[in-house]
């Protein structure tokens, strides 16, 4: 397993999100959880990512994790530059970079965007580039949070074939929360629901 | 009336005539709060988008204490810096007093909270989700300051440029720890206060001339910067 969450308990004021909570995630496979509005599984994902603090308990994250949140913050610039930004951190050669977001874009569906402002971009045009700023750092673990909500139904089509490709990975963990239990079911790995008394598994095919 | 017209054509006679104490006490403003802005930039910024993004107790505290900092009279920062520097103060062995160094401690005083305030401010509302991406693609923490400056690079232009401007045109501190000495420590406020105390109105408004230019420009610069709306982007 690649994520352990050990009695791990979060709390806002007076509202308790989930108490205690044990879970082990695994490799190779798409973990999707589910959940109420408000049942804490953005926070949740940005504890494991090391944004937010449990109150109490251990995260235990093996290898580089990113996260993508649902209103993804856009940098400064163009498209090309907010998905090169990622590579920059890495040192790599700047050839072979460029060649990579070129690949991402294009499998995105993003082309023709390249040199807009990554500012001026619709919601779900943002959330794509995120997510390709996301995977072209080729994370050893992926947490995504609600990744096609403001998808049209052709590109949700065209990203989970992009999930799925990159947990045919051994080494790879993606970490999704989702309404849509048909997304779920066709990402088919394990599905869990979020409530205050834990995480608890269920299969999306009989929901 | 006539003297006023009288000495507004001896100013620019002056300063057409290039008369070189003019422009060394130019200079040597420029170089004293050039100089004082720059580290307080260096220290400022860092500490300013730092503390803006980071969670920590006592943080509202931190920003009124920081807020209130922006508005300390300079002549107060002057008398400070002078009671510390002078002969029988905790610095008094480097014989700092009435020296540019001295110019540039106080006014690097002045015009620290400027910055670090400015900065806290805009990275307080606006850094934290260009820090949490950064965080989250593995960036260390030059990196993220780095990112965060490209982000916000609009306020930290506003900042550098509003501590400058407020260094520039203060008279109160430069004139307690410089003391307005001539060829040494005189600079533009310094010398426009003096010669008008004097009457010699014709200097005072050749030297008035060239700190409003130099003002308007900075202005101009932030407004611009700035888009003529009170806040940045
Ligand atoms: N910084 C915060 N301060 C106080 N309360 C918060 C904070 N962040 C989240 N909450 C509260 O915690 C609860 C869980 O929020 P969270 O965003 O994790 O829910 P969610 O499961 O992702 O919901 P959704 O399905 O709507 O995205 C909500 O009731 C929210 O109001
Ligand atoms: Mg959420």
């Amino acid at each position: 397993m690649s994520i352990e969450c050990l009695q791990i308990s979060k709390a806002y004021k007076n509202k308790s999100l989930f108490k205690d909570l044990n879970i082990a995630f695994e490799k190779g496979i798409c973990n999707c959880i589910t959940g109420e509005n408000g049942s804490g599984k953005t926070t949740l994902l940005k504890i494991v990512a090391g944004l937010e603090k449990a109150d109490f308990g251990n995260v235990r994250v093996k290898g580089t994790c990113t996260y993508s949140g649902s209103n993804p913050y856009m940098l400064r610039g163009t498209v090309m530059e907010n998905i090169l930004y990622p590579l920059t951190l890495k040192r790599q050669g700047q050839q072979s970079d460029l060649k990579k977001v070129q690949a991402m874009i294009a499998q995105l569906g993003l082309d023709g965007l390249e040199h807009r402002e990554a500012h001026s971009l619709s919601s779900g045009e943002k959330q794509k580039v995120a997510l390709g700023r996301a995977l072209v750092w080729n994370p050893d673990i992926l947490l995504l949070d609600e990744p096609t909500a403001n998808i049209d139904v052709e590109t949700i089509e065209r990203i989970e074939h992009i999930l799925l490709e990159y947990v045919k990975d051994p080494e790879h963990t993606l970490l999704l929360v989702s309404h849509d239990l048909e997304q779920a079911r066709r990402l088919s790995g394990e599905t869990w629901v979020l409530k205050t008394q834990g995480l608890s598994k269920v299969n999306p095919k009989v929901l | 009336m006539a003297y006023i017209i009288e000495g507004i054509k001896e100013a620019f006679a002056l300063l057409l005539r290039g008369d070189s104490e003019i422009y060394q006490i130019i200079l040597l403003s420029l170089l004293v709060s050039g100089i004082a802005t720059l580290l307080a930039t260096v220290v400022g910024l860092p500490l300013g988008i730092y503390t803006g993004i980071r969670k920590f107790p006592l943080k509202r505290l931190y920003g009124s204490v920081l807020f209130t900092a922006m508005g300390i009279p300079p002549v107060v920062i002057g008398l400070l810096v002078t009671i510390v520097l002078s002969r029988k103060g905790p610095l008094g062995t480097y014989e700092l007093l009435f020296t540019p160094q001295a110019m540039v401690i106080a006014q690097f005083l002045l015009v620290l909270p400027i910055v670090t305030g400015i900065l806290f401010g805009t990275a307080r509302e606006k850094g934290k989700h260009a820090y949490e991406l950064a965080k989250t693609l593995g960036a260390n923490r030059i990196e993220c300051l780095f990112l965060l400056i490209k982000e916000l690079h609009s306020s930290v232009l506003l900042a550098i440029m509003t501590g400058f401007g407020r260094a520039i045109s203060e008279v109160g501190a430069v004139m307690l720890v410089g003391g307005n000495i001539r060829g040494q420590t005189r600079v533009m406020t310094t010398f426009i206060t003096m010669n008008n105390s004097m009457g010699a109105y014709e200097k005072s408004i050749a030297m008035a001339l060239v700190l409003l230019s130099i003002s308007l420009v900075i202005n101009g610069l932030s407004h611009h910067i700035t888009g003529g709306k009170s806040y940045v982007d």
